[in-house]
This record gives structure tokens, C-alpha cells and sequence, in this order.
């Protein structure tokens, strides 16, 4: 009886020093993904959100989230399963900052640029001015170089979408007025 | 063709180079993150468990649940407590009506007499019976029964009887009542004793009955498939009313209910499953 007590005890106590250790590789595991792929998880972001600053706190947010389900992402899935979360929070960001602009729509906005490099790129800002969507739907197909059909799984809809979004993306940013004279270089016969 | 939209991207993209990967505050973040999440899980079990706990003393006719426990007499300290579930509410002759599906899981003594239900002579059949199913004895009683001790709102026959007539073995109680301002003042059938249980073979049964003397409302209930979670009932007038499919205590047998003003008939009924696909129309 005291023995099977004795057992049990030191078997508890080795599933807690084993979860420990389960806990502890994650960790490491969860923060060499980051070191690794931090600056490319926010160049894209960066796209996405047209601002470095908020390009870094959405990839931050974004990391933060997903570090809870960190045992259950696969290695193989994990590449895919940040880019769609990111994109789903700059989604949720954006609705926010609208909800945000709707309180306050008459406050100017008097924040000068921290540094001499703000200075938006041109064709950031021609992205940052197409809607939520289309500007996930070029930066997936055109930056991170995803297949029409891994573009539709990711912002999960149809391949048709995912085609009529992009056109429409491609044309608005033909005739922005940020673009003017480069449109052509850039988009060619797209 | 998209290679120079491809390198412009990348030109912006590498304008400017991101700080170092905040590796500590995201973990700090993310296990706080972490740590929210779970207490919160376990605060929404806490509330289920809670709520799971108190609904059954809280529905419309507490009276009902509590009178029907009080009635434990002799055996009180044995006998399970009885279980309520709504079927369905509705306002109809300017009150508020809830149907209620009382399971006995020891059968009373009588169950004619069941405890919270007044006797049945109290009521008349309601003006419009389109439907009602009868019993073996041929009243207009049931509702959702259609032949009486094989009827079809089965009870999961794992009763232990104590008296009356529900003392044949497996034998349990189930009776439906309606209930308006929380008080019970309708039987709609008496009490069933079945003894093989609930099977799929007994969904289907339909039947409207009246609440009132005076005609100013009716019950319809229904016992649907399985995969029914909710249904709409079209009136004559053109409005509509939907329900949501509840299982019945003991048995675990779906079935719903509507209040029918008593000026109006029922023109159709239509069942939907969880993906609100439409699984039967019926033109009544």
C-alpha cells in the first residue's frame, strides 16, 4: 500500500518535472521561431499596416497570441499559420482604428515623423490606401509569392476571389496618384 | 510580368531594418496571455456548472419543479428529483405561455395525479384539434403521444417505480403541462409510462391541442428527427414562429412546442437541422 503511495507520488512528481521540461523546450523552440523569422514577419507587416512602428506591434500582438497555441502548430504549418494570423489581426486592427476614427473623427492628427527614414515609401502608400483585403491579397501573391490557391486558403475564400481582388488591387493602384509615372514600370502588363 | 511589382516590394519592404525580435517581452506577453485565457475557460465552466445548477430552479414554473420535489412523500429522501425542461413559449389571449415537459425519473403514485398538474377535467379540448393525436383510449389528450403506453415521448425506462400504475419494472413518468405566469394550469397529457424507452422509430408525432377554455390559444408540439434543432411554424396570418428543439429529460428525445393564438391556424411547418438546412416541410 505505502509503496504503491510511494509510486504514485514520485510518478506525479516525474509527469510534473516532464511537463516542466515539455514546457521548457517550447519555449525555446517558440523563441528561436522569432529571432528567426521576426524581421521577415514584419516587412510583411510593414505592407500590410503601411508603418513600421505598427508593423512591429502587430507582429508582437500577433506572436503573443499564438505563443498559447504553440503545441499545437506543426512545424510544416507554422509559416502559414503566422502569415494567416497576421493577417487576421491587421483585419481586427483595422476595424478598431475605424470603431477609433468614428469616436474622435474631427482630432487632427499632429504626430510629426519620428525620424528622418518615416518618410512612407511611395508604393506603401499607394498599398495602405487599397482596402484591407486586396492589400492582404497583394502582399500575400506578390511578396511572400503565394499561389492563387494558397492565398485563398489562407484569407479563406475562393480562388475567385482571391483572382477578382487582385485585379481590382492592381488597377486601383495603376491609376494612385503615389504611383504616378511608375505605375506602368511596376505593374507592367499585369 | 510581376517581377519588378516583386523587387519594388521588396525595396520598400527592406527600407528600414526591423529592431531585435522583443523574445522576452513576447513570451512575457503571451504567457500572460496564456494565463488570462485558462482562468477564463475555468470562470466559463465555473458559470456553466453554475448555470446548470440554477436554471432548472429558475425556469417559468418554479412552482412546478418545486411542488413536484416536495412531493417525494415517504420515499423523499430516495426518490430523484423530478426534471423540467421548456419546450417552447409564446403569447397567445394576452398572457405568456411556456410548455413544459415535467420527467419523473421514479414514477409517483397515480399517474393521473401527477404533483403541480391540476386533474384533468379541469380543461376541455380546444376549439382546433387539426392533428391531435389520440391515445389508445381514444381522447384527444395527447399532444405529442399517440398511443399510450407505447407512446411516442418516451422516458429512458430506467425509472425504479414506487407505486401506481407505473409499477410494472422500467416503468417511468413523463408528463407535459403548460404553464402561464408560472403557475401550471394546463395538462396537456397525462403522465406516460413506457417501458421500452425512446427510439427512433417514434419521431414524427405531431398534434395541437387547446389551452383554454375560451379558445385564445393552442399548443402544438412536435417530436422531430434527431438532426432537428429548430422549427418555424407559418400562421394563417402569414407570421411565423420558431422554436428551438429541446430534448426531453430522461430520454434524450427531441421535441418542441409552439403557442398558437387561438385566431389563427397553422399552415406550415418547417424543420431545420444545426447547418439551418431545411430537413421537412409539412403543409398542415
Amino acid at each position: 500500500m505505502q509503496q504503491t503511495a510511494v509510486r504514485a507520488a514520485r510518478d506525479r512528481t516525474e509527469d510534473r518535472s516532464g511537463a516542466r521540461a515539455d514546457r521548457g523546450e517550447d519555449d525555446a523552440r517558440f523563441s528561436a521561431f522569432v529571432a528567426a523569422r521576426w524581421s521577415a514577419l514584419v516587412r510583411t507587416a510593414y505592407l500590410l499596416t503601411g508603418d513600421f512602428h505598427e508593423a512591429e506591434d502587430l507582429v508582437q500582438t500577433t506572436l503573443a497570441k499564438a505563443y498559447p497555441q504553440w503545441r499545437r502548430i506543426r512545424d510544416d504549418t507554422v509559416a502559414g499559420y503566422m502569415r494567416q494570423a497576421l493577417v487576421n489581426n491587421n483585419r481586427s486592427r483595422v476595424r478598431r482604428r475605424r470603431v477609433v476614427q468614428l469616436l474622435t473623427p474631427f482630432l487632427p492628427d499632429t504626430s510629426a515623423p519620428a525620424d528622418a527614414d518615416q518618410e512612407p515609401d511611395v508604393l506603401v502608400a499607394a498599398l495602405a490606401a487599397l482596402p484591407e483585403r486586396q492589400r492582404a491579397v497583394v502582399v500575400l501573391r506578390y511578396w511572400e509569392d503565394l499561389s492563387v490557391e494558397q492565398v485563398a486558403h489562407e484569407l479563406g475564400c475562393s480562388t475567385g476571389t482571391v483572382k477578382s481582388q487582385a485585379s481590382r488591387a492592381l488597377a486601383r493602384l495603376r491609376t494612385d496618384p503615389n504611383l504616378a509615372g511608375q505605375a506602368d514600370d511596376l505593374l507592367g502588363a499585369l | 510580368m510581376t517581377d519588378p511589382l516583386r523587387s519594388a516590394l521588396a525595396d520598400s519592404a527592406n527600407r528600414r531594418t526591423p529592431r531585435p525580435a522583443p523574445v522576452v517581452d513576447i513570451l512575457r506577453a503571451g504567457r500572460a496571455r496564456r494565463t488570462r485565457r485558462r482562468a477564463g475557460l475555468a470562470a466559463t465552466a465555473a458559470c456553466a456548472v453554475a448555470a446548470a445548477v440554477a436554471v432548472p430552479l429558475t425556469l417559468p414554473g418554479p412552482q412546478v419543479v418545486q411542488a413536484a420535489a416536495g412531493t417525494g412523500r415517504a420515499t423523499a429522501s430516495s426518490v430523484p428529483a423530478p426534471q423540467t425542461v421548456v419546450l417552447g413559449k409564446g403569447a397567445a389571449g394576452g398572457r405568456t405561455w411556456w410548455v413544459l415537459a415535467v420527467y419523473y425519473p421514479v414514477a409517483p403514485s397515480g399517474c393521473s395525479d401527477l404533483p403541480g398538474f391540476p386533474a384533468e377535467p379541469a380543461l376541455s379540448d380546444g376549439p382546433s384539434s387539426s392533428g391531435a393525436a389520440r391515445n389508445k383510449s381514444g381522447d384527444a389528450t395527447g399532444a405529442i403521444s399517440t398511443s399510450g403506453a407505447s407512446g411516442a415521448v418516451g422516458t429512458s425506462g430506467a425509472g425504479a417505480p414506487t407505486a401506481g400504475k407505473a409499477q410494472a419494472k422500467g416503468y417511468s413518468a413523463f408528463t407535459v403541462g403548460a404553464s402561464t405566469d408560472g403557475r401550471t394550469i394546463a395538462q396537456l397529457f397525462e403522465c406516460e409510462a413506457n417501458p421500452s424507452g425512446w427510439h427512433p422509430g417514434s419521431t414524427g408525432m405531431y398534434g395541437d391541442r387547446g389551452l383554454d377554455n375560451a379558445g385564445s390559444a393552442r399548443v402544438f408540439t412536435g417530436q422531430p428527427a434527431k438532426s432537428v434543432v429548430s422549427a418555424t411554424m407559418t400562421l394563417s396570418d402569414g407570421s411565423t414562429l420558431t422554436t428551438r428543439v429541446a430534448l426531453l429529460p430522461g430520454s434524450k428525445a427531441p421535441a418542441y412546442a409552439f403557442v398558437v393564438p387561438g385566431n389563427l391556424q397553422e399552415k406550415s411547418l418547417d424543420e431545420y437541422n444545426a447547418q439551418h438546412h431545411l430537413v421537412s416541410h409539412q403543409n398542415l
